[in-house]
């Protein structure tokens, strides 16, 4: 989840009007921009993964002015010429292949400005950038750098400059490996480079180093409080991406002011791309499509006139098969708009969440519900009327508590997570015995006698299943009291299988060892093995902290009712 | 008088001086002091006793007071170890064994203050000499020992202790020996209404106190009266078990679902990436599959994948399908093969669309999970409520409309929509709640339209509407939670206290 703050100040000067703030909050939240706080100038807004576009005030505000009228329509940038070269060579391609560049000239800077700079820069990093390691920005001084610019990959050894400092420190000449370990934005996305035998590097014609991405940028290139124009660069391992963050940038940077240059990279094939390139996307949108999908009758004038309002472009509104076709031009900063439903959703938005007829679909089916669903709330029933409380524990438990807690062989296969955040968290339960000792060892402050039940799933590693592992539904039922014996339990099972009709029920001398052996039984229906109840073994009850007996029985309630459908 | 007492009520009163004095609650012998203030307070409702309460201190042997009781006063085991001579060297007494180290401050401090003792230097450091008065007093009982003896032996209350001995417990207080504790007493005496009525006591034997199956049979209970109760006495509540307040609400929802004609699905909590992810068209670099937020598994490794639809995924992802631009990314197979614990119940739509026909509609209340930090907030276990309506004639407004009904049904009167955003669906929209308690807007969710790019490749052609919608949020709404794990504590008490989600 992307947050950004901004001055709301500042964008009211971008949006060119004020609006109460309240009316703001409104209109944010009803475009899919929720507000999380504000805080006198300050406001903190979510922006959707969807919307990188938004990442920046400048950006926010150019779809607020276009939402409330104000300038709709496709907005368009003037783009000049920079005439700026880049040459891509080979040794990139296995680490870092793609490029792309642009110069901002006469950029305005002030702190705002400055905070959006950098906090669009986090944030599209953070984003679809995906931590720098698909796409990474690189903004410098342009009046420092001499094209044209070469893009390389060098051995690290072989790579010197002085990276960037901060406020704090300032950094002498360091070898690439030296900054991944000793500068604190190289120990950060050191596990990027770290893999590769050569790390790409950006120089000038003068041999002077601009950055070594994604790492750091150079001392030399920095932006300063003189500086006017930018150069930029995107780096990353997905051309699509870079050009579209590349986009996003600049046309931020002209919504201040910022006139535009393109710049001309040329890859080692030869094939020469010049960007950014802010030619709309053309889209063609059904309106039958809309409006059988909104459920609305909104005509194709009203559809193009909300695209406008969403920043689109149209081009023309002609008709085909029957239906009329709306010809539009997607802005070049969206980056989200893969298929018409994209331009159906932002005319829903346009046209207003809150206007919806709300309708109850008129799909005739018959409902039907779950059998192990029916069975569990029976069984539930039945056990609530012999006075047992019914609880609900995690499926995720402990590998230690489930095998030795239990007193079982610690060689036993089960469902494992492998990327765990918590030691107590670590493996499924394959038995719900662990998660009703566990209620009880947690109310011991409660008074006596205590009886409870689970029904809940637990899961085992199997390979005959699609997914590696079976899911099963499980029932155990515990008493525990200064008393709670063998015959306790076992009574309550007896009636419980007469409830349910189920006859042909056999107990046999068990040797689960979580009981006191001598005091366990395997339950057996229809000479299936369904379950296990007895007296918990007192190491057992020590081991999870309870110095109460407690008698306890588990059945497999989800083969149970297998087999009692098979006959 | 009426003879509305209880049997117990006229045991008690009959066990107090007749005199009017006070008796404490501990020493009514006929009744535990429990039974003894509950009788007692209903006879002070009738005016026939007098309760009175008072804090007193009760003086208790601290461990180390009992050491010293035991083994007697350090200064004194000291004296009794001085030789005939009179006299002895402070290297000895410990070289002996007979003073530690660490005592030696104190037990000079107390010879000296006692008077027992006096002290010069020697060769051998410090000469202890014993005076007469300290030969004397250590062969006898000290007072401090004295009462120190009788802490042991009952409860001895700082209130009454004589006053010239009050100095001794100071003394002792201050060597650790004794410490104090704050106890509440409890007094019960006759009030002149009490007294009065006291001789006229007696049970009568034409009173029915309890009715029993005897009196039934033999009609004897026409001849006699019944005792009248107090009935807005206090009485214990009992215990009542029943489903967990999740399972209120989850089977509640079930209900609802039901009888909108839902069928009800299930699928495993072992789940492929495949159907908790790309099958919902989430690309392989989605944040949401990272490491942070998902729980892969370590056992079982690998899933199998659906070959009908491995191909149809992967177009979808890599170029497009109905004209979708796709994500433009290579799409592997492996990837999709790990299992994750499901993330979403939306997996379980997935694999449902797959099997399906329209028209269907399908939902479950089932667990899901995420590798997410547990605090109040936030659980790394839930339940989600998901559903799916697939048709050729559903649109957005059908969305809505399903999603308000619902809501209003679980009671919440005020739903509003908010555009959202999910890789899988097109509307997106977030439902939220006006809580009036809280005076803002709760988010329960996520639903919206699946994209085509999740549809075609399963085989369905016509929209699908679908919602991811929490369970725990509005139990707690209704509840008055704050704190999500108060759910999942399972405190025995709470759950058979709480009230019933209607």
């Amino acid at each position: 989840m992307a947050v950004i703050t901004f001055s709301l100040s500042d964008f009211y000067t971008l949006l060119g009007k004020e609006i109460p703030l309240q009316e703001l909050e409104d209109i944010l939240t009803m475009m899919g921009v929720p507000v999380e706080n504000t805080n006198d100038d300050e406001i903190e807004v979510e922006i959707f993964p969807n919307r990188p576009d938004l990442l920046s005030v400048e950006g926010l505000a150019r779809a607020v002015r276009s939402f409330t009228g104000i300038e709709p329509g496709l907005k368009r940038y003037n783009l000049g010429d920079s005439g700026v070269k880049i040459f891509v060579e080979e040794s990139t391609k296995r680490i870092r292949p793609y490029i792309v560049c642009a110069v901002a000239r006469h950029v305005v800077f002030n702190d705002k400005s400055i905070a959006s700079i950098m906090q669009i820069q986090e944030k599209l990093h953070a984003t679809i950038g995906r931590k720098r390691r698909k796409a990474a920005i690189g903004i410098y001084d342009f009046d420092t750098i001499k094209p044209p610019i070469v893009y390389k990959a060098l051995e690290p050894n072989m790579i010197e400059f002085v990276p960037l400092g901060d406020a704090n420190v300032e950094y002498g000449y360091m070898s690439g490996r030296e900054i991944l370990i000793k500068h604190p934005k190289g120990r950060e996305y050191a596990y990027i480079l770290e893999p590769l035998d050569k790390y790409p590097l950006l120089v000038d014609s003068s041999s002077l180093v601009l950055s070594m991405p994604p790492i750091i940028n150079s001392e030399n290139t920095k932006v300063s409080e003189s500086t006017k124009h930018l150069f930029i660069d995107i780096t990353g391992t997905d051309m699509k991406t870079i050009k579209q963050i590349l986009n996003i940038i600049v046309t931020m940077l002209a919504e201040r002011g910022a006139k535009i240059e393109t710049t001309t990279v040329i890859y080692p094939d030869g094939k020469k791309i010049v960007v950014p390139d802010f030619t709309p996307a053309k889209l063609e949108l059904k309106t039958d499509y809309t409006k059988k999908l909104l459920g609305i009758s909104i005509d194709a004038e009203h559809q193009a006139k909300i695209l406008k309002k969403m920043g689109y472009g149209i081009n023309s509104i002609g008709s085909r098969d029957n239906t009329a076709i709306i010809s539009v031009s997607v802005p070049a900063y969206r980056t989200d708009i893969m298929h018409m439903i994209d331009l159906v959703e932002d005319i829903a938005i346009g046209y207003g969440y809150d206007r919806f007829d709300k309708t109850i679909p008129a799909v005739a089916t018959v409902g039907k519900p779950l059998k192990i669903e029916e069975y569990c709330e029976k069984t539930r029933e039945i056990l609530i009327g012999a006075g047992f409380s019914e609880v609900m524990n995690f499926i995720i438990s402990n590998k230690e508590k489930l095998l030795k807690g239990l007193r079982r062989d610690e060689s036993i296969k089960l469902a494992e997570i492998d990327n765990y955040n918590s030691p107590d968290y670590t493996t499924l339960r394959d038995t719900l015995i662990i998660s009703i000792l566990d209620t009880f060892s947690v109310n011991k402050l409660n008074p006596y006698p205590q009886k409870i039940f689970e029904i809940g799933d637990t899961v085992v590693p199997d390979s005959s299943e699609e997914t590696g592992a079976k899911t099963r539904r499980k029932l155990c039922i515990g008493i525990s009291n200064q008393q709670a014996t063998f015959s306790d339990i076992k009574s309550v099972f007896v009636s419980l299988f007469s409830n349910l009709g189920i006859k042909d029920v056999r107990y046999c001398e068990g040797f689960y060892p979580a009981f006191i052996k001598g005091r366990c039984a395997y339950i057996y229906i229809n000479d299936k093995s369904v379950g296990v109840m007895g007296e918990i073994h007192p190491e057992v009850l020590t081991n999870i902290g309870l110095d109460m007996p407690v008698a306890l029985g588990e059945i497999d309630i989800e083969g149970i009712l297998l087999w009692s459908e098979r006959g | 008088m009426e003879t509305e007492l209880h049997p117990q009520e006229i045991k008690l009163m009959k066990a107090l001086p007749k005199n009017g004095e006070r008796i404490s609650t501990d020493n009514i012998r006929i009744f535990d002091s429990v039974t003894a203030e509950r009788v007692a307070y209903w006879l002070s409702q009738k005016e026939l006793v007098k309760i009175d309460e008072e804090t007193k201190t009760l003086l208790k042997l601290t461990d180390e007071g009992r050491i010293v009781l035991e083994n007697g006063f350090i200064e004194k085991s000291l004296l009794k170890n001085i030789p005939e001579s009179g006299r002895i060297d402070l290297e000895t007494l410990i070289s002996k064994g007979i003073i530690k180290k660490n005592q030696v401050n104190i037990a000079l401090a107390w010879l000296k203050k006692r008077g027992w003792a006096i002290f010069e230097k020697g060769e051998r450091g410090l000469i202890i000499t014993a005076t007469e008065k300290g030969l004397a007093e250590s062969e006898s009982e000290l007072a401090e020992e004295k009462l120190m003896k009788k802490l042991s032996e009952s409860e001895i209350y700082l209130e009454d202790i004589p006053h010239n001995e009050k100095k001794y417990v100071d003394i002792l207080k201050k060597r650790n020996i004794l410490k104090t504790e704050k106890i509440k007493k409890r007094y019960i005496s006759l009030t002149e209404k009490g007294i009065e009525i006291l001789p006229k006591l007696t049970q009568s034997a034409d009173t029915i106190n309890v009715l029993t199956s005897d009196l039934i049979r033999t009609g004897e209970w026409k001849k006699r009266k019944f005792r009248h109760y107090k009935v807005d006495d206090r009485v214990e509540p009992i215990k009542i078990a029943k489903k967990h307040p999740l399972r209120q609400m989850a089977e509640k929802i079930r209900k609802i679902f039901l009888e909108m004609g839902f069928t009800e699905a299930r699928g495993p909590l072992v789940e492929s990436s495949f159907w908790c992810f790309d099958a919902l068209y989430q690309p392989q670099d989605h944040p949401a599959r990272d490491l942070a937020d998902t729980f892969y598994m370590k056992r079982p490794k690998k899933a199998s994948l659906p070959e009908k639809y491995i191909q149809a995924v992967r177009e979808a992802h890599e170029r497009g399908v109905d004209g979708s631009t796709g994500w433009g990314y290579k799409w592997c197979s492996e990837f999709a093969a790990k299992p994750v614990l499901r993330t979403h119940t939306t997996a379980v739509s997935a694999r449902y669309l797959a099997k399906i026909k329209p028209p269907a509609k399908i939902f479950l209340i089932d667990r899901a999970f995420r590798n997410e930090a547990i605090d109040y907030k936030h659980l790394m276990e839930f339940h989600q409520v998901e559903g799916i309506v697939v048709d050729e004639s559903v649109s957005f407004t059908d969305l809505l409309g399903m999603l308000e009904e619902f809501y209003n049904k679980l009671g919440f009167d005020r739903v509003r929509f908010r555009p959202a955003y999910f890789p899988y669906t097109e509307m997106s929209v977030e439902p939220e709640v006006w809580m009036e308690s809280k005076k803002q807007w709760v988010e329960l969710g996520g639903s919206g339209i699946f994209r085509p790019e999740v549809t075609k490749p399963l085989g369905i052609n016509c929209p699908v509407l679908a919602w991811g919608l929490s369970l725990e949020r509005p139990v707690m709404l209704l509840m008055g939670i704050d704190d999500i794990r108060t759910l999942y504590k399972n405190n025995i008490k709470w759950l058979q206290d709480s009230e019933v989600i209607i």
